[in-house]
């Protein structure tokens, strides 16, 4: 009986080591070197699984785009939104950028983490370079005719306003569906996208040997090519990408709004291929077929609507300062507990520092990153665990108060202490799931340790600490009253 | 044993006025959002050399007409300059003229669009609010059972006041440090709070629950009584935890960074709320309440 209850010990103290050898290696590979340089054979080292760092404490690059859903049915934006992932993520790949982090937010939003970067202006061109096929059919007149009237209205509307120098956004804004006049007139989008290119390839023609870039789609993109071909037989369709013209039209070495690459629909054309022609240049070509192949995104994303950059220093900075508040701070709760528990504030710092270690590989094992908020979700939880063991002693010392035997009050103060503790837990514990399914990312890596934390404190005090203040049931040290009593 | 349930009016009068005065403080000093919230940009430059003057700065960067330039140093070599929200070609720019103030390096740069801002506004007052009817409700459930004259939905509803109260009062103070030095809104502080909402929900549950297990074992003393007991046997509790949890938050205060200096400012101010509330608020309400229903049964009778 008396030699059982050694047991569960042994178990904590070898799986906190082994947490303790996963988490700092180094120590333990330094000690590994010093023994080789005296032995014969050679002890291979441990393998060193870095902590994942955040953004914030490596220094780096975060964008956040929003992509433009709105001619995405409802139940395939997700769909979409995780194929503008995957482009953009092989697109930073390319690259070589360290362990990007491409994550959807929310419903339409993207955030961009490329640790390392320092040139915002850079990663933007990385990604805003991912191209935007579109195919328009020709308005009709009606529709062409009533857009020109709106933009010679708001034309006339802003400068009435700037003679009489009044507010030309709001001028513009009064006239009725003013944002009509900041169409293409001519043109409008049909369903055909990028989405649905399957590859482009580079071809010349038989006859004159010009280049040309052949475009296949895919079952449902050659679909919809035959429909949209079909209803536009003798018309032009545009074709834009990222909002210009595909080719350069005018030959005056650029592509802008003067270029429209508009060929003639002859026939319907099933099948889902089709012909660019125009290209002067096979470098040219050559280009556009890379561009499209690379990935031609299903919507736009446009600019990025928040961006942030944190050099390389700061990170190391703040990262240092965190962990040294983290060190001091845990210090402080382990001489407080000491001082006013004794020797129950011993087992409990004994108990905190394998919950701090656990939770540290724990950490690694799932790989949680570790970002400021992250550190600091992780301090906090160490208070939320020293409460499980305040609750605990504060109980015990009441039974012993009345007399019970030392046994009696440990498992009466357990018992007791547990509904407290387990609701205390449990609301806390709701918090951090509210935070985590509703918050922006800093609240969703505190969120995370937080949770974490507070799952692993449960174990730490009605398994670890328990087990501690067992062991010295039926010892000498039980019956010396005042190792066990609080200052108050 | 401390009578904190005869002197329940003192309390409830102080806990008014910190109220009534957080409300104010909210009212009159506004609390006052970061960049977070309302968008904007906001540089952090080190300099290499001697730290330009605001009026050199606000020369240098006068050609972009700029909105809301606002600018503070920071420690010797560093200043951090707040302005509307940038675009990268603005960005650039600004970068550029400011190299007329001297040698340095742009230790980071933030940017966020007013859209997000919003966004993020709204959704935090959901958060809070879901969070704190969370708490009601789970409460009122893990109370079910409670014997007594105090039926489990108004500990519900009491915790719901402390922990609004424990929100407000920091908020309140959060309010009078943005209007004196500029302590701003930011969403590690929303985070704080949140967490605070958390923390105290600890705190009220300790007291509760001890006062379901006094109810429990002593079916007879009057209910006030039984509630002063509960709040003193679990006193050193709260008051050691207290401790315990601001211990590592005031090293986060003074030692960790910028980010995290005004999260573990939050905390701080509402581990003391809390504290404090669920000392001299949380099992006072119910005494009242159940008062006011005795007043009421009585009067029934009377008729």
């Amino acid at each position: 009986m008396q030699k059982k209850q050694y047991w569960p010990i042994i178990g904590i103290v070898a799986l906190a080591l082994i947490a303790a050898v996963f988490c700092f290696p180094q120590y333990v590979n330094s000690g590994i070197d010093m023994a080789n340089s005296r032995l014969v054979w050679k002890i291979p080292h441990l393998i060193n699984v870095p902590f994942k760092l955040g953004l914030d404490v490596k220094g780096g690059v975060e964008l956040e785009y929003q992509a433009d859903l709105s001619n995405i049915p409802q139940d395939q934006r997700s769909g979409v939104m995780n194929g503008v992932r995957d482009l953009i993520e092989r697109r930073i790949n390319v690259y070589g950028v360290a362990e990007p982090l491409i994550q959807i937010s929310g419903i339409n939003r993207l955030i961009v983490d490329l640790p390392g970067v320092q040139d915002v202006q850079q990663a933007i061109d990385w990604i805003g370079q991912t191209p935007y096929l579109q195919f328009s059919e020709q308005r009709t007149q009606a529709e062409t005719q009533k857009i020109l009237d709106k933009i010679k209205e708001v034309q006339a509307a802003v400068k009435a306003a700037q003679d009489k120098k009044t507010d030309t956004q709001a001028a513009m804004a009064s006239v009725s569906d003013y944002q009509l006049a900041f169409q293409n007139p001519y043109f409008k989008d049909t369903e055909l996208t990028g989405k649905y290119l399957k590859k482009a390839t580079l071809t010349f023609n038989q006859t004159t040997g010009a280049p040309q870039v052949d475009l296949q789609f895919d079952d449902q993109g050659a679909k919809i090519f035959e429909d949209v071909t079909g209803r536009n037989v003798g018309k032009p369709l545009a074709i834009y990408l990222d909002g210009m013209s595909i080719v350069d039209t005018n030959g005056d070495g650029k592509i802008d709004n003067s270029d429209l690459y508009a060929p003639r629909i002859n026939e319907k054309i099933s099948g889902g291929k089709a012909v660019i022609t125009g290209i002067t240049a096979v470098s040219e070509a050559k280009t556009l077929v890379a561009r499209l192949n690379e990935g031609a995104l299903p919507v736009p994303l446009g600019q990025p609507i928040r961006q942030q950059k944190i050099g390389p220093t700061l990170g190391a900075i703040s990262l240092d300062q965190t962990v040294k508040a983290g060190i001091l701070g845990f210090l402080f709760v382990v001489i407080f507990m000491i001082f006013y528990y004794r020797l129950p504030g011993v087992l409990a710092s004994l108990a905190l520092t394998v919950y701090v270690v656990l939770l540290l590989a724990l950490f690694k094992l799932i790989g949680v990153t570790m970002s400021l908020a992250a550190i600091g979700g992780l301090i906090l939880s160490v208070g939320i665990a020293v409460d499980a063991n305040v609750l605990i002693f504060t109980r015990m010392k009441e039974e012993m108060e009345v007399g019970k035997s030392f046994i009696a009050s440990v498992e009466e103060g357990f018992s007791r202490a547990w509904p407290a503790i387990r609701d205390g837990h449990f609301t806390t514990f709701l918090v951090g799931l509210i935070l985590f399914f509703f918050g922006s990312s800093f609240v969703k890596g505190f969120a995370t340790t937080l949770d974490v934390g507070i799952l692993l404190s449960l174990f730490s005090a009605v398994v670890v600490t328990h087990s501690f203040l067992r062991a010295f049931a039926g010892s000498k040290l039980e019956k010396v009253s005042w190792l066990w009593k609080p200052l108050a | 044993m401390i009578q904190f349930i005869k002197y329940k009016n003192i309390f409830f009068a102080l806990t008014t006025i910190a109220l009534l005065a957080s409300v104010a403080a909210i009212a009159v000093y506004k609390l006052k959002p970061s960049i977070d919230f309302t968008g904007g940009s906001i540089l952090e430059l080190q300099y290499n050399g001697n730290l330009p003057t605001q009026q050199a700065v606000k020369d240098a960067i006068k050609d972009l007409n700029l909105k809301d330039v606002s600018m503070y140093t920071v420690g010797s070599n560093e200043i951090s300059l707040r302005t509307e929200n940038l675009t990268q070609n603005v960005h650039a720019k600004l970068l550029a003229d400011l190299n007329k103030t001297g040698d340095f390096q742009e230790k980071s740069f933030e940017a966020i669009g007013p859209t997000v801002g919003t966004e993020i506004k709204n959704r935090t007052i959901m958060l809070v609010v879901v969070s704190l009817l969370a708490m009601l409700v789970y409460i009122a459930i893990a109370f079910r059972n409670v014997p007594g004259p105090v039926s489990s939905w108004k500990y519900g509803i009491a915790s719901f006041i402390v922990l609004s109260h424990d929100v407000l009062v920091t908020l309140g103070v959060l309010a009078v440090l943005g209007y004196f030095w500029g302590v701003q809104i930011t969403i590690p502080v929303i985070t704080a709070l949140l967490t605070v909402i958390g923390y105290a929900i600890n705190n009220v549950i300790v007291v509760y629950d001890r006062l379901r297990e006094n109810l429990t074992r002593d079916r007879k003393a009057e209910f006030g009584e039984i509630a002063n007991r509960a709040v003193n046997q679990t006193l050193s509790r709260q008051i050691n935890t207290s401790v315990a949890t601001l211990l590592p938050v005031f090293a986060i205060y003074f030692l960790a960074g910028e980010t995290l200096k005004y999260f573990a400012l939050a905390l701080i101010l509402g581990v003391v709320a809390g504290t404090y509330s669920s000392i001299f608020l949380s099992s006072q309400i119910l005494v009242v309440w159940m008062g006011l229903d005795g007043k009421k049964q009585s009067q029934n009778k009377a008729k």
